[in-house]
């Protein structure tokens, strides 16, 4: 299989994808990772995994189509500036935060911050929305599906139905966060 | 309240990429002079960083258990050495009881163990019948000779005139084998919403065509509700859980 296909693959498929990528490279990976930085075995393990995600969400969000140079030159590029990044930003000694590394990492523009207080209410509401919502929705934002392969994946009649699920769903997000909001001191939220 | 909603329709199309160039700019704009709307605009934006970040969060959850399992498995080779090399024989017969059933383990290979297209009982063909026949029987015969193209064509063709069960399923059988698996689910959903026959068999189909693609989890969730009829495909479905499993 070429690159390309893989990478059409992972666009379609789902975490068997994710597994395989994650297996095909993470010896050479270490191995490499630990002589050119120096790093623990954790540690290189934190950034490998890193890495693996960044590779996935940056096909499955359609920045990276095809592939200038191959797939592994491309993952370890990733991981070296990952690595470059976390120490740059920390003590050598500190390990990588790797759901922090991975929520800054999500923002579209770099220049921006995420309210934290915001983004805590926003996670624990998400939690309580119950299902089909948050499958539906994940699928959609993060999973970037297209009404099409919802409608088919989630069992609805057709695309326009699952359009229409998944606005009733964020409005019910958005309800539930106004609520959650409501109940918190305004001096605690900016 | 009525505006209050038009521009949280309006911020959720921005994020869905629904906006055209000019709807855009406006938004924009109206972002750097209206405090109010640039608070909808910042919740939305959480809400939805919220929802990817949960995404983000299950992948890496993944792969840590990934790590675990490829951590442990290597750590007990390390110190059991020993044993493995006296053990030798031993652990030759049970690799091979252990480890040759576990590589089926792999979604696609067991798709490719378990699927086979459902026979036409649907429709009588004659062998080397006249071929300037029906459409339907065109169909049906092409299905029954393995020219699972055509019969894709004509099936398609078929469903347009007049949707019935048999031919969906056939229609999806013959896209699975061609590795169309996004036309085949539609295929086999529509058997399930839109008929009340042939739900079982749909049901295999669609979890085999999810296995195909990967989705282990929505493929089990399917065979469990198969495994507990009393059909043909029952028995089939146990056992391809648990192989998943």
């Amino acid at each position: 299989m070429t690159d390309d296909q893989i990478i059409a693959q992972i666009r379609n498929g789902g975490q068997s994808e994710l597994e395989w990528i994650y297996k095909a490279y993470r010896s050479e990976f270490l191995h490499w990772i630990s002589r050119e930085f120096h790093c623990s075995a954790d540690d290189s393990k934190d950034i490998y995994q890193v890495a693996v995600i960044i590779f996935y969400e940056n096909v499955r969000s359609g920045k990276l189509e095809h592939l200038a140079s191959s797939l592994k030159t491309y993952l370890f590029g990733i991981g070296k500036n990952v690595a470059r990044d976390q120490m740059r930003k920390a003590s050598r000694n500190t390990s990588i935060h790797q759901e922090q590394w991975l929520k800054e990492y999500l923002i579209d523009e770099p220049e921006e911050k995420v309210d934290e207080n915001l983004f805590t209410v926003a996670k624990k509401v998400l939690s309580t929305l119950g299902q089909p919502c948050q499958q539906l929705i994940e699928l959609f934002y993060y999973q970037k599906r297209t009404m099409e392969e919802i409608s088919v994946q989630l069992r609805y009649k057709n695309a326009d139905t699952a359009k229409n699920q998944k606005c009733k769903c964020m409005a019910r997000l958005r309800a539930l966060f106004e609520k959650e909001l409501s109940t918190i001191p305004l001096n605690t939220i900016t | 309240m009525k505006g209050h909603l038009h521009d949280t329709e309006l911020i959720e199309r921005y994020f869905d990429n629904a906006l055209s160039a000019r709807e855009t700019e406006d938004l924009k704009e109206r972002l750097k002079k209206d405090f109010e709307f640039q608070k909808l605009f910042d919740q939305e934006k959480v809400l939805i960083h919220s929802v990817r970040f949960q995404g983000v969060k299950k992948d890496l959850d993944f792969l840590k258990e990934i790590e675990r399992s490829l951590s442990e498995k290597r750590s007990t080779q390390i110190k059991r050495l020993w044993y493995y090399y006296a053990a030798a024989a031993c652990i030759g017969l049970i690799a091979l009881i252990i480890f040759l059933p576990g590589a089926e383990k792999d979604p696609q290979a067991l798709y490719a163990a378990y699927f086979q297209p459902h026979p036409n009982v649907f429709e009588p063909t004659l062998r080397g019948g006249d071929p300037s026949r029906n459409l339907r029987s065109r169909a049906f015969q092409a299905y029954e000779g393995g020219n699972y193209e055509q019969a894709a064509g004509l099936f398609t063709e078929l469903a347009k005139e007049n949707k019935d069960a048999g031919v969906l399923l056939l229609l999806g059988n013959s896209n699975l084998f061609l590795g169309r698996t996004v036309e085949a689910k539609r295929n086999f959903t529509d058997v399930i919403v839109d008929f009340d026959q042939l739900d079982t068999e749909a049901k295999w189909y669609l979890s085999l065509c999810h296995l195909k693609s990967g989705e282990t989890t929505e493929a089990m969730s399917l065979l469990k509700e198969v495994a507990q009829t009393a059909t043909f495909y029952a028995p089939k479905a146990q056992k391809l859980l648990d192989e998943l499993r």
